[in-house]
């Protein structure tokens, strides 16, 4: 090995990150090398200094107390679940709808018979083409809930899968038990757990069609409830319903327009490209003639998008969403940097960033996203 | 587990916060233990204290971030997905509490730094044989040339040299690549040895 090489990869020895290979070849030079090996010396004793560095910092009991009161006041690990974030609580239910589905002999029938209904639904769709066809069609109508009135999650069908199966629902004293939804799309759940938008989907009980009032008393009952209760439908666009089993919410059955599923996800897209675009932006400004760069707009528009950022990150943390929250956390430090800008850097501290631009890949990585 | 139950509460509970696997943990905080949250807490609040009062550089703020990180644990703990990853996402919580604090703090006070550089400035201790250096005023001055590092140097150098994290746990705690973080470290070293050399008799 020569010295050049050794110096290059001697910090990483240091720091135990070389493979065994590397690691014995780098071993054999430095015993027979001096000046590598004072190199070497030289990190050991910085490492030395470092681990003298005393930040006379103790865990006050205090910080325990003040930790303990503020999660004393979060709801318990049960009501907890109920209230998870939406989108968290929407995907983890319709990974459990669909795991449901998956093991069951009867499911191939079933695919069949939501083909058939959707073929139906589409046909009587296409001859009843008023705005009152896009509606849940249910029994036991008798028992709609009165204008306005309010509609506890328990009183929601409890059981409702993204398919129509036997037994899948159950008898509400104040709601219409759904019974089965027929989706366009059967198509199965993406890479990132949802399921596809279900065009044209909806719900029936062999009965007759819920009247736009009764819906919107579902969705106002279900707004006033509970947040992760959630119903939108909108009376002039097409229904889109997606209906999920949710084995481990005793909340019941989540409802929602079928574009709002994936808003998260479209936030996060429209987000990482207005970072693209503001990072395109930066990377061809052009100094004027005083040999400054005018990036107030800039300035504003990563202001703007560094809380958009935080919010995001928080939100892909809480999901899990590591790709997501990769993504966020690469974009944030360029954020940060213009947002800390003057109105007119000089072309020199321009420079700087956009050679950082330049090197870190950014706006490749976020194309690619 | 039966075991680590008598023991909560009493003289030796630490001891059980010792024995207790991570997975374990927050498998009970996620049933609604909370006495397991505690335990997580005594096991990670001091090397994210120290985390963050490296990244912040002020004890009291580092208290209170320290605060806020170990709430957001709790409220997203059912978001973990790999729970023997517990350590690297609590620094990655600390990590975004801590820079969301010195951006509203840069915010707050105006300031317009390109990258992030704090106007902290080093005492004259002279030059000065390491062990001859008092150990108070040694930490005084890494702590001021660490604040003069920027946001990114500073966190790749404090989770690697301080906090000896891997490549790996740093590069998910950061959201870096692993080339980004080995250069600025690669920078990092080389600006703190140019800082802290002359104080500690060292080269440059």
């Amino acid at each position: 090995m020569r010295c050049e090489d050794c110096m290059t990869l001697i910090e990483e020895y240091f720091d135990g990150e070389v493979d065994t290979r590397t690691s014995e070849r780098m071993s054999a030079h430095l015993s027979a090398c001096a000046d590598c090996s004072a190199a070497l010396d030289a990190l050991s004793f910085e490492q030395e200094i470092y681990a003298r560095y005393d930040r006379k910092l103790e865990v006050a009991p205090a910080l325990w107390a003040a930790v303990s009161a503020e999660i004393a006041r979060e709801p318990k690990a049960s009501e907890r679940a109920a209230r998870r974030p939406f989108l968290s609580g929407l995907r983890e239910a319709a990974a459990a709808a669909f795991a449901m589905l998956a093991p069951r002999t009867a499911f191939a029938p079933t695919l069949a018979l939501l083909f058939v209904g959707v073929a139906a639904g589409a046909l009587w769709l296409a001859r009843n083409p008023q705005p009152a066809t896009k509606t849940l069609v249910a029994e036991n109508t008798s028992n709609a809930t009165p204008g306005g009135s309010a509609v506890t999650p328990s009183e929601i069908p409890s059981t409702v899968a993204t398919g129509a199966h036997e037994g899948d629902s159950v008898k509400s004293p104040t709601v219409p038990p759904v019974e089965s939804i027929e989706n366009a799309s059967d198509k199965a759940p993406t890479g990132k757990g949802f399921p596809p938008s279900p065009e044209g989907a909806r719900l029936e009980r062999g009965g007759r069609a819920l009247t736009p009032e009764e819906l919107a008393n579902l969705q106002l009952a279900h707004a006033k409830n509970d947040d992760t209760v959630v119903i939108a439908a909108d009376e002039h666009s097409k229904l889109e319903a997606l209906i999920v089993d949710d084995a481990r919410q005793d909340a019941g059955v989540v409802l929602t327009n079928a574009q709002s599923l994936n808003t998260g996800e479209r936030e996060v897209a429209r987000h990482v490209e207005q970072a693209q675009m503001l990072l395109r932006s930066i990377k061809n400004a052009k100094p004027s003639d005083d040999d400054t760069i005018n990036v107030a707009y800039e300035k504003k528009l990563s202001r703007k998008l560094l809380a958009d950022n935080a919010t995001l990150q928080l939100e892909a943390e809480v999901k899990g969403d590591k790709d997501t929250k990769q993504v966020l956390d690469q974009i944030e430090p360029f954020l940060l940097d213009i947002a800390n800008m003057r109105d007119k850097p000089s072309r020199e501290e321009v420079r700087s960033l956009k050679e950082r631009v330049k090197k870190d890949e950014i706006i490749a990585a976020l194309q690619v996203y | 587990m039966g075991t680590m139950s008598l023991e909560l509460g009493m003289p030796g509970a630490y001891t059980g916060a010792l024995m207790n696997s991570t997975e374990e943990l927050v498998a009970r905080v996620r049933s609604g233990d909370e006495e397991a949250f505690r335990l997580i807490f005594d096991r990670y609040s001091r090397p994210v204290l120290s985390f963050i009062f490296d990244m912040v550089g002020d004890r009291d703020r580092a208290e209170d971030l320290a605060q806020e990180t170990f709430v957001r644990a709790f409220r997203a703990l059912s978001g973990l997905r790999d729970e023997t990853k517990l350590s690297t996402w609590l620094f990655s919580i600390a990590k975004n509490v801590a820079r969301e604090s010195l951006r509203a703090r840069r915010r707050d006070a105006g300031n317009v730094e390109i990258d992030g550089e704090e106007s902290f400035e080093l005492h004259d201790h002279g030059r000065t044989p390491a062990g001859e250096l008092l150990d108070k005023e040694l930490s005084d001055v890494i702590q001021s040339a660490l604040m003069r590092l920027d946001e990114d140097k500073r966190l790749v150098f404090t989770l690697k040299v301080l906090q000896q994290r891997s490549y790996e746990e740093i590069a998910e705690i950061t959201g870096f690549s692993v080339g980004k973080l080995k250069t600025d470290l690669h920078r990092a070293r080389a600006e703190m040895r140019r800082r802290i050399g002359p104080y500690v008799g060292g080269e440059q």
